[in-house]
């Protein structure tokens, strides 16, 4: 034990082992090829999701040869959106985070037989008035109810004419999200930030369609305070000056309140209101704001929400256009909106949460248009356009033939869920 | 960077909801709710985008609540009360045993850490302890101390 604490204690004198060390290189700042260096700050973190979404893949994905969508394009086709419809529905916050666009150089679309129906209502709309074509798209999970509403949308930006007021996710206006205030001018609560967002998609969507109309009449819009000199507008303007005129947040309601009723009263322009999330509005009858009293604030009492309600519910209309709306499964379950849209008689016992038949009433004479899943034709055109594009497993390529892939993928998808059949796909499940 | 109101700091991502009930002791979610409903802040309001004016008006509004130290000398008071007058809870306060009905034979460790005369709040501890002696011969002693 003694001589073995001796042993280690003595020290190695010898240089062969320093000489045979490879050379040291030394340790300095070095940068990444790019010059920059990447950090990981606590707000580059991503959730799945968010990484996907900014992480720009499309542009890895193949090219792929496809008709852009336009009016009067044969049903079971796969199309492609046009530069202008792509640039405008991004803007409108049209393409959600979920529905795998990045793996596509640019996004698809399968034209269904429920496009059609939403396209003759697109060209019904621009003739006829907006109470007369109301429509709310109904289905399941992952149905393409959001993905309809973006076809619909795309279809309207192709009119030059068209004035298109695009609500992303109606969810935010209701669930205190933004900040609000009591305007006594206009009698009800405005949500100035939400309106920013708002205003400055309603400009970026119709810049040529607004650029087209002209102020019936002048007006007036006070400064933040009384030493700031108020913005006029005189008939000279015209509706896109007013959208990107920059007003003080207090007063953004009635930039708003000006572009509805300039809208309300032109006759050249047809006028769509399109909502997605719709279901979260017509959930409950108060919003998660409240008033100075700590009282919850009714959604008829919002600006926004009292504006979609009255052109949902007809009571005011534009004189060509219409309103689209679309429901989502993410949104509260309630009986008000079937009810409303005449799909089930509620029961009268019915606790008050689960349905509100004066919300309902409002939504008397919207027409429900309930998606179907997909036909196994849909379905064959979606896999053909997926193999083409490159994104099935090589494995699962080389395996079977795209006829055995598309029997397996409808089957998988739930007969023709077109949210499971590209998950099946992608996320390899 | 933090937002300080009333001498605590908060995270400035943090919801202004959330940052006042978890710091203030005696602070409950309804009292939030109807602070940032008096002063118009909207519910998903984070710390960052308060002003200076509405971190003045929340200052203000907590200060005229029974918060903080002011709470824990009620909920004290209460109980040396109960002691004093020689009820039930009172002695089982003493005994720092469970007050209302729990079972004794196992468990009960919750009461032994909290139930006590000077009973502590729970965020933060303010002033010291009193020791105070549990089981039956420490509830006879507890109960003799203020007389001696």
């Amino acid at each position: 034990m003694l001589r073995a604490q001796f042993v280690r204690s003595v020290r190695p004198f010898s240089s062969s082992a320093t000489a045979l060390a490879p050379k040291a290189v030394a340790k300095g700042f070095k940068k990444d090829n790019d010059g920059k260096k990447q950090r990981k700050t606590t707000g580059s973190f991503r959730m799945f999701q968010d990484h996907v979404n900014a992480g720009q893949f499309n542009k890895k994905a193949p090219q792929l040869v496809l008709p852009a969508l336009e009016h009067h394009i044969e049903a079971n086709t796969v199309v492609t959106y046009t530069q202008l419809q792509k640039q405008r529905l991004s803007q409108v916050g049209a393409f959600k985070k979920d529905q795998f666009h990045e793996l596509f150089s640019s996004p698809i679309t399968l034209v269904r037989d429920e496009t059609k129906q939403i396209e003759a209502l697109v060209h019904n709309s621009f003739k006829t008035s907006s109470k007369e074509n109301r429509v709310c798209l109904l289905g399941e999970r992952g149905i393409g109810k959001s993905t309809l509403l973006a076809q619909a949308q795309a279809l309207i930006v192709e009119n030059p004419d068209a004035v298109m007021l695009p609500i992303s996710y109606g969810v935010k206006l209701v669930d205190g999200s933004n900040d609000y205030w009591f305007d006594a001018k206009l009698g009800t609560y405005v949500q100035p930030m939400y309106l920013k967002t708002l205003l400055d998609k309603i400009e970026y969507a119709n810049k040529q369609s607004l650029a087209k109309l002209k102020l019936s009449k002048e007006y007036t819009i006070e400064g933040a305070s009384k030493t700031r000199a108020a913005t006029k507008f005189s008939t000279e303007n015209t509706l896109l000056d007013l959208v990107k005129s920059k007003i003080d947040a207090r007063h953004r309601g009635q930039v708003l309140q000006i572009l509805i009723d300039e809208l309300l009263l032109q006759q050249s322009a047809p006028v769509f209101i399109t909502v997605d999330n719709f279901g979260s509005i017509i959930s409950s009858p108060n919003s998660a704001y409240r008033n100075v009293e700590n009282k919850p604030i009714a959604i008829e009492e919002l600006q926004l929400t009292k504006t979609l309600l009255d052109f949902i519910s007809g009571e005011k209309s534009f004189q060509k256009g219409g309103v689209i709306l679309a429901t989502s499964s993410d949104d509260k379950p309630t009986i008000t909106l079937k009810a409303g849209l005449g799909l089930v008689k509620p029961d009268p016992y019915t606790k008050k949460e689960l349905y509100d038949a004066t919300l309902a009433s409002r939504l008397a004479g919207v027409k429900p248009l309930e998606l179907a899943k997909l036909s196994k034709e849909n379905v064959t055109k979606l896999v053909e356009k997926y193999v083409e594009a490159q994104i099935f497993r090589k494995d699962e390529l080389e395996q079977n033939t795209v006829e055995q892939l598309i029997n397996q993928k409808y089957v998988i998808s739930g007969n023709g869920n077109p949210l499971e059949l590209i998950r099946s796909v992608a996320m390899h499940l | 960077m933090a937002v300080t109101i009333m001498g605590k700091a908060f995270r400035a991502k943090e919801l202004v909801t959330v940052g006042l009930k978890s710091k203030f002791y005696g602070l409950a979610k309804d009292d939030v709710q109807r602070i940032c409903a008096k002063l118009g802040l909207y519910p998903m309001m984070r710390m960052h985008q308060l002003s200076e004016q509405q971190i003045l008006g929340i200052t203000k509004e907590l200060s005229e609540l029974t918060i903080e130290g002011d709470a824990r000398a009620v909920i004290r008071q209460n109980i040396a009360l109960k002691r004093a007058i020689g009820s039930y809870s009172g002695i089982r306060h003493a005994m720092g045993l469970p007050v209302r009905g729990q079972k004794t034979r196992t468990n009960a460790k919750t009461a032994r850490k909290l139930n006590r005369i000077e009973r502590r709040g729970y965020s933060t501890y303010a002033g010291a302890s009193i020791q105070q002696e549990t089981g039956v011969f420490g509830a006879f002693k507890n109960f003799l101390k203020p007389f001696f």
